[in-house]
């Protein structure tokens, strides 16, 4: 049985216990279950100008052109993501069926718009496939993840060349590929460093970023001693120390990405950042 | 620098738009009862 990416991440859908971490999905979330809540919990009359709305019909035809639209754009990401498609499309095809539910509870409202009964089944819906689309969210953001980690994995197994390296040539290659490799990898990590919410996962992240670009041509410069004279000791030293903190960052982003702290140390303010 | 491409877009960002529609889209059909209540409180006067 394969592994999904919930598993992968140790993630379980649980809409009850969602711990939002990244901006956009926090700011596309919070107002919906915001408004779902509000919808639910509405007694009284609104203080929302009255008499602007349009026809219901062209309203539901929004809902259902929008509903459309998302789904999608959601398959589009499914299809491009061949590790997580299965789980995209499991998540757009509840937003599917929600939204069927939905569209037909709207189409009796909007013929009978003074019923309590269609407005609350209406509502009801709106809930389920607010819900869902919250849940295709939450798994847009584990692809992102997701992506991020393979990138990690490619400049882990470039590192593991580069230590490796006996000749010159092979380290000038190696780090052609690792410089390549990890410009990916933090053209990701800034992305993902500009969405986090916590302060202290940006500032890992952000240290983390600085180290693996400022390190780079430190590394060379290392490697390329230590592959030329392999018996001095300082010369290891150094190369090692060097690939160590490069090993560092690469870890704290992947740390990061998968929303662990890393662990403080005796002096918070040592290291970079 | 720091700085980093800010063309291709995340997932979650590409889902971001769509959702919002989606929520106004929503949102302004369940306001329609209010349209609707008042009408209905009109007609008795």
């Amino acid at each position: 049985m394969s592994l999904t990416i919930g598993d992968h991440f140790g993630l379980k859908w649980d809409p009850k216990n969602l711990e939002i971490r990244t901006m956009s999905v926090e700011k596309t979330l919070e107002p919906l279950v915001l408004q779902v809540t509000t919808l639910v919990n509405t007694k009284g009359p609104s203080k929302k100008k009255k008499g602007k709305s349009k026809r219901a019909n062209a309203l539901v035809s929004t809902v259902e052109k929008a509903t459309e639209n998302f789904i999608e754009k959601g398959e589009q990401i499914a299809y491009e993501n061949p590790d997580i498609t299965q789980e995209m499309l499991a998540a757009v095809e509840e937003v599917r069926k929600t939204g069927n539910a939905m569209s037909i509870a709207a189409r009796e409202f909007s013929e009978d718009p003074c019923s309590s009964l269609k407005r609350g089944n209406m509502v009801r819906a709106a809930r389920n496939l607010l819900s869902a689309v919250t849940r295709l969210l939450i798994l847009a953001d584990m692809v992102d993840v997701h992506l991020l980690l393979k990138s990690l994995h490619v400049v882990e197994n470039d590192l593991e060349k580069l230590k490796n390296a006996s000749s010159q040539g092979e380290l000038i290659d190696n780090i052609k590929a690792l410089r390549q490799n990890a410009n990916e990898l933090l053209n990701q990590a800034a992305k993902r460093q500009q969405e986090l919410k916590d302060p202290q996962l940006r500032d890992d992240l952000a240290a983390a970023r600085a180290v693996l670009k400022k390190h780079s041509t430190m590394l060379l410069t290392a490697s390329k001693v230590y592959v030329r004279h392999p018996e001095l000791a300082a010369a290891k030293a150094n190369r090692d120390y060097v690939l160590k903190q490069v090993c560092e960052a690469v870890n704290t982003i992947n740390d990061v990405a998968q929303g662990r702290t890393t662990q403080p140390s005796s002096c918070p303010y040592d290291g970079p950042g | 620098s720091t700085q980093f491409d800010t063309t291709h877009q995340t997932a979650v960002q590409r889902l971001s738009e769509p959702s919002q529609m989606l929520k106004h889209a929503v949102v302004n059909l369940i306001n329609y009862q209010d349209d609707a209540d008042l009408a209905t409180r009109a007609i008795p006067e």
